[in-house]
């Protein structure tokens, strides 16, 4: 009887102890992630990778030359950059930082992003007559074209991942949303409203609502110095503003190839939406869903692009002509610091690298 | 506090004054009438420099050029060039000719086979020496 004692008392202390071992595993992985802002630079060959906490450079991946869009895949481990030099999607291993491959795509590439599964990334062409590349990133295969009748410079996700949305130029209407399980047009919006080629659709930011639907749309439309509204259920503007206005020699005189603001984005916690404004070398911040002016912060010059620290604690506003990341602090709405990376930074994106 | 450099700060003023009077004689005439903005990097002397300086420099500066050396080849550049027409850029038929050839001889793929047989020419010549 006191060997049965004995016995059981040992299992019992082993699956306490292996219990304990699987507990520390857990820990020490959670405490390995890192979030990592991805710069891009469109004038250059690397990429900048920014802890999204202390604010430093940590890796740089080398090898895409005019790099333009970046993704990331959900489970961190690869990367996805378009090359307008190339005409290739670029496939990076986060644990080597190396290109493994290069996709050949229909024509020179703009923006691009990934579906929430990770299967598929769309590649807007930016090159005529446009559309959307689809790469199946289990083959790596440039698998489908997507049509729009429009030279494609952004395409997005939405938050819950039912639908592809591009911005556009050039054609009859400028936003279409796509259906991610058919790839069939569900609606567009925004028609030309003349034929000159940058007329059209430039960044979109997305609020979800309780249940995690795409509830808005902030739109960017050429030369609008502010953001549009749109409800997506209903598929209508329903407001349109205008960012504030400063002083003209205050101003950064451009070119802003008719887009005077450029960069918007809605950070993860929800609560604030922020405008980029290449005019005012500013960055501003509105409440949600009230869209409510919380007020503005001084960044580099030609801010073009925003993203956010996972704990919506960071904003980092890429200056696409002062070649420097403008790290904002949310609550404090102030700059904190600012960074200097490549050539003409523009999109960046946030992920966690395991 | 905002951390901002004084130093990175444009004279705006005088940027967009220049700007303007830069502009106005290419928007009244719709001709390229030579070389009056800064590209911003140094270019190569020859024919087709004037056409492209005139032609693009009144939207943007051209320091982007060499991030694409070796990669492009004629029909990319003149992709871009058209691209950059309907954008606003004044050139007829043949200054987009000019300019499309001067891009592929100094930055396309062009430049790359160039500089290959240099240095086929050059290991050539040594191995004579040797």
């Amino acid at each position: 009887m006191s060997n049965r004692n004995n016995v059981r008392a040992s299992r019992h202390i082993l699956q306490r102890g292996l219990m304990c071992l699987a507990a520390l595993a857990t820990v020490t992985a959670v405490q390995a992630e890192q979030a990592l802002v991805v710069q891009t630079n469109s004038r250059d060959d690397i990429i900048h990778l920014i802890d999204a906490d202390s604010h430093e450079i940590v890796d740089i991946i080398e090898g895409v030359p005019v790099n333009h869009g970046a993704a990331a895949a959900p489970d961190g481990s690869r990367l996805y950059f378009s090359s307008e030099a190339k005409y290739t999607l670029d496939v990076v291993d986060t644990a080597t930082l190396s290109v493994t491959d290069e996709i050949p795509l229909s024509g020179r590439p703009n923006n691009i992003s990934i579906s929430n599964d990770g299967h598929h990334v769309y590649v807007g062409i930016m090159e005529a007559p446009g559309g959307i590349d689809v790469i199946d990133t289990r083959t790596l295969e440039n698998v489908r074209h997507i049509e729009t009748q429009s030279r494609v410079h952004n395409t997005f996700v939405t938050p819950d991942g039912r639908h592809l949305v591009a911005g556009t130029f050039g054609g009859d209407r400028n936003l279409d949303v796509f259906s991610t399980e058919t790839e069939e047009l569900v609606f567009s919006m925004y028609p030309k409203r003349d034929e000159t080629q940058l007329e059209g659709i430039r960044p979109i930011a997305f609020e979800t609502d309780d249940e995690g639907n795409t509830a808005r749309m902030f739109v960017q439309i050429s030369d609008l110095h502010g953001f549009a509204v749109v409800d997506f259920e209903t598929r209508e503007e329903v407001d349109r503003i205008e960012l504030p206005s400063i002083p003209e020699d205050e101003r950064d005189p451009g070119p802003y190839t008719r887009a005077p603001a450029h960069g918007i984005g809605v950070a993860p916690d929800q609560q604030t939406l922020w405008v980029c404004s290449r005019m005012n070398g500013r960055v501003y911040a509105y409440s949600l869903p009230e869209l409510e002016y919380l007020g503005g912060v001084e960044v580099g010059s030609h801010p073009d692009w925003i993203t956010f620290s996972p704990d919506s604690r960071y904003a980092f506003a890429a200056n696409g002509h002062s070649n420097d990341v403008s790290v904002i602090d949310i609550a404090a709405m102030s700059e904190v610091t600012r960074i200097d990376v490549g050539d003409a930074p523009k999109r960046n994106i946030t992920f966690i690298r395991p | 506090m905002p951390n901002t450099d004084p130093r990175k700060r444009p004279d705006i003023r005088r940027r967009l004054m220049t700007a303007l009077l830069l502009c106005l004689p290419v928007m009244v005439t719709g001709q390229v009438t030579g070389e009056r903005h800064d590209p911003g990097i140094d270019l190569p002397e020859d024919d087709g420099r004037a056409r492209l300086v005139a032609a693009c420099t009144a939207c943007h500066d051209l320091t982007g050029l060499p991030a694409y050396r070796n990669y492009w080849n004629r029909d990319r550049w003149r992709s871009m060039v058209d691209s950059m027409v309907e954008n606003g850029a004044p050139l007829d038929e043949a200054g987009r000719q000019v300019v499309t050839e001067y891009l592929a001889r100094h930055f396309g793929t062009a430049t790359q086979a160039s500089e290959e047989q240099e240095k086929r020419t050059e290991e050539g010549t040594n191995e004579q020496q040797e």
